[in-house]
């Protein structure tokens, strides 16, 4: 780039406030101006005159649809009262209400209690196996005492990334993104990381859907309290050789319930 | 869904709703997010390209507006004003925040497929028409280039790469585009 511009220094040519709005400043120019608009007033009604002048271009920007999960993610950012609903029609809420993706990330609001009680539900296993009245007399050791299990995989900022409900009897997790982080074009993949050992590959999950995940009977005893859940970002497809290439942006102890 | 944030009586009806919102009412909220959300959202993805990030930003924004609302100032801006631009400044802010390089896009072109000016208010369509013609007085090259740069927060930078120019070049026909526009739009 050719840094000795001859145009760069004529400041009587550039119209600041035009410059900020129309969005071609630095991301340090434009802190500045945005500095600057707090306390000097001429500036600010530049730029609002500018922005009026402008504002008919917003016209021809088409207006896109949003995921009902923002709106759960908003009202979770502002700790509103759970929401029945989302305000708009959500074209990613049919397949049916325990997979509900906005029903996942709003009650992530609540914390982990909340998490945990869907896991049992989401599983249809209670820890607590209650007998209905019988017709017929059951037999006495008929189910094997459950072992349900959750983990959130949260970021590095404390934010829940996904969501995973574990049952340990039969090896079926279900993985649930809640704020899946950036789409750079790799996908997330999900490590089952037994305590001293090395990650294992759970295969790849989705940013956009919950998926239930089958966890090979040989890694089931890795599965406890002593282990974590990760996710890595990695070329499509997954990581080759299934050793992991890329970081972890959420991870998460397993707990059991 | 309808594109209501185009139709005059919602964009009156914006700033009462802004000024419910001020004063902590959610129910007002939630019919603001429904009335704006795919706007603002269609303006995050055209500066953005990204679904996840565009997402982000929304949020954002979406939370400024709750916490914020009351510094909405009806004498300075038209809500729906208010609203965009503010998305569009925190969408231009995550872009900046970002080291993607987008210098292989194409330039904007023309006015592809605007949305009908038909149901736009008498005075906002007279703006609109008033920024039309002062931008088709500039030379094509330089509209093109002011058109990038609104639609999707091109720098200068950028936009040299992607038109092929010098830096020099480009920030002088934009600047004196910018102060052609001005005397238009203002005589």
């Amino acid at each position: 780039m050719n840094t000795t511009d001859p145009q760069a220094g004529l400041p009587e040519d550039a119209d600041l406030a035009a410059e900020y709005v129309l969005g071609v400043l630095g991301a340090t120019e434009r802190r500045e101006v945005e500095v600057r608009l707090a306390s000097d007033a001429a500036l600010a009604a530049d730029v609002a005159r500018w922005e009026r002048h402008f504002e008919p271009l917003i016209d021809q920007i088409d207006a896109v649809a949003v995921n009902g999960y923002v709106w759960e993610r908003i009202r979770s950012a502002l700790d509103f009262a759970p929401a029945a609903r989302a305000p708009v029609a959500t074209p990613d809420a049919q397949p049916g209400f325990w997979s509900s993706l906005s029903l996942w990330r709003a009650l992530t609001g609540f914390g982990f209690a909340a998490t945990a009680a869907l896991a049992i539900a989401l599983l249809g296993r209670p820890p607590v196996i209650e007998t209905p009245a019988p017709i017929v007399v059951a037999p006495p050791v008929a189910l094997p005492t459950p072992r349900i299990m959750a983990s959130t995989l949260a970021h590095d900022d404390g934010t829940p990334g996904y969501v995973a409900a574990i049952d340990a009897n039969t090896g079926t997790m279900t993985v649930t993104p809640v704020i899946p982080g950036h789409d750079d074009g790799r996908v997330p993949e999900l490590w089952l990381i037994p305590e001293g050992q090395t990650a294992l590959s759970l295969g790849v999950v989705d940013r956009d859907k919950p998926l239930l995940v089958t966890i090979p009977e040989s890694m089931r005893g890795g599965l406890g309290p002593q282990a974590l859940l990760a996710i890595t970002l990695e070329p499509p497809g997954g990581a080759p050789q299934g050793v992991a290439t890329g970081p972890i942006i959420a991870k998460g102890a397993i707990a059991m319930l | 869904m309808a594109d209501a944030s185009d139709n005059a009586a919602t964009m009156d009806g914006l700033g009462t709703l802004l000024g419910a919102v001020a004063g902590g009412d959610q129910g007002a909220f939630e019919r603001l997010y429904r009335d704006t959300s795919s706007k603002l959202f269609g303006i995050c993805m055209r500066v953005l390209g990204n679904r996840a990030e565009a997402e982000e930003v929304l949020q954002e924004v979406y939370v400024t507006i709750w916490r914020k609302a009351s510094q909405f100032d009806a004498a300075r801006a038209s809500a729906m004003t208010w609203l965009a631009m503010m998305t569009r400044n925190r969408a231009i802010d995550r872009l900046r925040s970002n080291a993607s390089e987008r210098t292989h896009l194409p330039m904007e072109t023309d006015d592809p497929a605007a949305s009908p000016a038909a149901n736009l208010a008498a005075e906002h369509a007279e703006d609109k028409h008033r920024l039309d013609s002062c931008l088709a007085e500039l030379e094509a090259p330089r509209r093109a280039l002011i058109r990038t740069a609104f639609f999707e927060g091109a720098t200068y930078e950028e936009l040299a790469a992607r038109s092929g120019n010098p830096l020099g070049t480009v920030k002088s026909w934009i600047r004196r585009g910018l102060i052609k526009l001005k005397t238009c739009l203002e005589r």
